[in-house]
């Protein structure tokens, strides 16, 4: 057994060396800050940031895997100071350790310039700058907040100016740092205080001054409660050629503390002028618009109520068109009732009365005429008549009578049909020379006046009914 | 940003004092044009009397009034009158 083999310890195998620096270095620097000038900045296809991080004394190899790499808000460059943070590891493969970054800020000078750029690229992405999401500052607020310092210069000129222009406005201030470390945070609460007491419009202003004064408000919180405020913000911060994250954000910038009250409040003189002004011609118009229905009613009642001026205007009309056509009308007047006279002569020859008259007396001549002939034609036919009756009517019964015809009567009556007496009735006959009273034993009320077509008469000699057609013989 | 375009707490929503004038420069630009009926006339004139009375309101309800905030012991906030330091130039 060699000695030196028994005094020299085991040898470690690489592997094992490396293992156990690995677990003596790795836990203690697991999340380190260190900070370093950026060289051989790498990138490669894959997004993996490769560089070295050194100052004077030494180097450190670094890397920054790309899901990490895409969060970076500015661009690395060799030469710049940063910050980095993350932890270290051993990679035994090639034997070396590195720092693996998870988050990588600049430093020192520039530093502010690039952070600045990086919180206005979060607000852009989320839509905080664009201009069509500023809301317009109220024309009259009922209220105005004001978000900033109690003593400040900034807070004398805004109050001097916004009271000069409405001295009735109601402010309501909350008091707030506005420079130094934590004063973003105390105006942050301040602008959340004021749209909890109520207030149309909030004013977060402070005076000018250096860029690390205001640099409070470049503050990425305060931003966002700027826009999320639930009234129009306007922010005067700094002078004009100071442009904050704060007045990026807010609904107005205005450029001094004055210039902030000219916005929010209206000059009281004004709007009470102006009111005025229409009211003046509210009254004025509605005054005329009455009047005018006024002349218009009266020019129309001049015009319709009056009827006696309404004649007399025709009158006088009529009067001028007469006097202008007198002339030819006087004439036309003289050769008329010439004319008239004229055919009054004519009429009067043939005067219509005078004729009916003598039609009258006419037709009364006629009448009389006609009653004449009417009376000696009465007077001639009843003579005729009577000649005539007196020459036939005795004549004729008698020698009918004496010819062989004979006259029933019954009861008084002269009987012409059979109907008339009854069987066993008595009837006379009336003959030429005496008559007969005789007994109906039978009878026949047919039409026929002659026998033979009924019944046989009593003891008639004729059963069948042949007589001969000529009368006489027989009776 | 759900709270936007809440206005001032407690107050009953009413008609801002710019939509309150544009109406009635409306009424007495209507009224001036004619064309009206003398009952339209009338009722516009009555309406423009309304909105120029409210506005005049409007002008002259404000009490001049500067408040501070101040958060209390218990942490909630008062708003007490403040007089702002005229002294300083």
């Amino acid at each position: 057994m060699d000695l030196f083999d028994r005094v020299r310890p085991r040898a470690l195998t690489v592997g094992e060396l490396t293992r156990a620096l690995k677990a003596a270095i790795e836990p203690r620097f697991k999340d380190v800050w260190v900070a370093g000038e950026l060289a051989n900045l790498r990138r490669q296809a894959s997004g993996h940031l490769y560089f070295t991080l050194k100052d004077a004394e030494a180097s450190l190899g670094a890397v920054i895997w790309a899901s990490q790499a895409r969060h970076i808000a500015f661009e690395p460059t060799d030469g710049i100071e940063v910050v980095a943070r993350g932890f270290v590891e051993i990679y035994p493969p090639h034997g070396k350790y590195q720092l693996i970054v998870q988050e990588l800020e600049p430093r020192g000078h520039g530093a502010q310039a690039l952070l600045l750029r990086q919180i206005k690229e979060r607000l852009q992405k989320d839509g905080l700058l664009d201009p069509a999401r500023k809301r317009p500052i109220p024309f009259l607020p009922r209220r105005v907040g004001v978000a900033t310092s109690p003593t400040g210069a900034a807070l004398r000129d805004f109050l001097r100016v916004l009271l000069g222009r409405f001295p009735s406005l109601p402010v309501l201030l909350a008091p707030c740092r506005v420079q130094g470390s934590g004063a973003a945070a105390e105006v942050t609460a301040a602008i959340r205080s004021l749209a909890r007491a109520g207030v149309d419009v909030v004013v977060v202003t402070r005076g000018g001054g250096s860029q690390e004064d205001l640099w409070q408000f470049n503050d990425e919180r305060l931003a966002r409660v700027i826009a999320a405020c639930p009234v129009p913000v306007v922010s005067a911060v700094g002078h004009e050629v100071d442009v904050t994250v704060a007045d990026l954000v807010a609904d107005a910038r205005a450029a001094t503390p004055t210039h902030a009250a000219q916005l929010v409040a209206p000059v009281r003189d004004e709007l009470i002028a102006g009111l005025a002004s229409l009211r003046g011609r509210l009254g004025r118009s509605a005054a005329e618009a009455v009047a005018a229905r006024r002349r218009d009613l009266r020019a129309l009642r001049a015009e319709l109520a009056d009827p006696v001026r309404l004649l007399s205007q025709q009158r006088h009309r009529l009067d001028d068109l007469l006097h202008r056509s007198e002339g030819g009308t006087r004439e036309r007047l003289r050769s008329a009732r010439a004319g008239l006279s004229a055919l009054q002569s004519r009429l009067g020859r043939r005067d219509p009365i005078s004729h009916v008259r003598a039609l009258a007396r006419r037709a009364a001549e006629a009448h009389r005429r006609l009653d004449a002939w009417r009376a000696e034609t009465f007077r001639r036919e009843a003579l005729r008549l009577e000649r005539l009756e007196r020459r036939l009517e005795p004549a004729n019964v008698a020698k009918l009578l004496s010819r062989g015809f004979a006259l029933v009567l019954a009861g008084g009556r002269v009987v012409g049909e059979s109907g008339q007496v009854r069987p066993g009735e008595g009837i006379r006959v009336a003959l030429g020379r005496g008559w007969l009273d005789a007994r109906v034993t039978a009878r026949d009320t047919g039409s026929d006046p002659l026998p033979g077509r009924g019944d046989e008469p009593p003891g008639g000699p004729d059963p069948d009914g042949h007589v001969d057609p000529l009368p006489g013989g027989r009776y | 940003m759900s709270e936007r375009g809440k206005g001032v707490e407690g107050r009953a929503p009413e008609e801002a004092y710019d939509a309150l004038v544009a109406k009635l420069e409306r009424v007495v630009g209507e009224l001036e044009a004619g064309g009206l009926s003398l009952e339209q006339s009338i009722e516009r004139f009555a309406e423009g009397m309304r909105l120029a009375r409210e506005a005049s309101r409007r002008l002259d309800e404000a009490e001049r009034r500067v408040e501070m905030l101040v958060k209390s012991a218990d942490g909630s906030e008062t708003a007490v009158p403040f007089q702002p330091d005229e002294r300083k130039a």
